[in-house]
């Protein structure tokens, strides 16, 4: 279940940070043009570029999975389209809750360009034991 | 330039009420395709009587109502949680305040606290970001 710890390519294309913006409704003028700056949340759609051995959480039934949190953190202005960023991932932490109910994975994205670490993002998701 | 101060509110906004549409075209840009939020077979299937809204897409939406105001290139950092569900045909309401203002690298760091709330007054998303302003 663990990241390889291998690297994937996040190009950011102007028509998917397009799309992104319509589905979240953002409406500042900042998000258009050819160097759009991304949304706030827009990393998620790394989803898109990483290959399915990079994700953390294969394994797990994702319809019995719940998202508990979600960071976003940003070194400078957030990145633009046109750019392309390079994506390392690995589970940063795992936890059981004391009941032994509630299982918790942690997984942390950190998105370069070039060498430099330039945004990262951090999941943490849930899942519930199932009653027998 | 607006000046902001400890306290200050941001206007609330009420968005239609949500759609499965709404649910696919996140999915579909973000690239989470989880069937829970758009198949009704799915969710049934995992005990929802239909499906559920998918939690990023209203945060993100709060993230942007931020952003609209203090700017998409002024963010730095977005934290969020996620709460009550929420379901096609909720109307969800944005609101935010700032908690924190001080110096930083020659302008000023915004700390800035948002909620998503349901119809019924819950929590669907709860955050926290700040903004690096001039």
């Amino acid at each position: 279940m663990t990241g390889s710890g291998g690297a994937y390519r996040f190009p950011i294309e102007e028509g998917k940070v397009q799309e992104f913006v319509s589905a979240v409704g953002a409406r500042h003028p900042d998000h258009q043009g050819r160097d759009a700056v991304v949304p706030a949340t827009f990393l998620m759609a790394s989803a898109w570029w990483r290959p399915p051995e990079e994700f953390a959480l294969r394994g797990m039934d994702l319809t019995r999975v719940l998202h508990a949190s979600q960071e976003f953190t940003y070194i400078g202005e957030p990145p633009r389209a046109g750019t392309e960023l390079t994506v390392d991932t690995r589970i940063e932490r795992q936890w059981t809750s004391s009941s032994g109910e509630l299982h918790f994975t942690t997984v942390l994205d950190e998105f370069r360009d070039g060498h430099r670490v330039v945004a990262s993002a951090r999941m943490t998701v849930v899942i519930r034991e199932e009653a027998s | 330039m607006t000046s902001w101060a400890v306290g200050d509110e941001l206007l609330p906004r009420t968005d239609p009420p949500l759609t499965v549409t709404d649910f696919v075209r996140y999915q579909g840009a973000s690239g989470d395709m989880n069937p829970v939020h758009h198949d009704q077979q799915a969710a049934e299937a995992v005990g929802y009587d239909r499906p559920l809204a998918v939690g990023m897409l209203a945060a993100g939406r709060l993230a942007t109502y931020l952003t609209d105001v203090f700017g998409p290139r002024a963010v730095r950092t977005v934290e969020v949680r996620f709460s009550a569900s929420a379901w096609p045909g909720d109307a969800l309401t944005y609101s935010a305040r700032v908690v924190d203002v001080v110096a930083k690298d020659g302008g000023r760091e915004l700390t800035v606290e948002a909620v998503c709330t349901t119809p019924q007054g819950d929590v669907h998303v709860g955050g926290t970001a700040r903004f690096h302003l001039d």
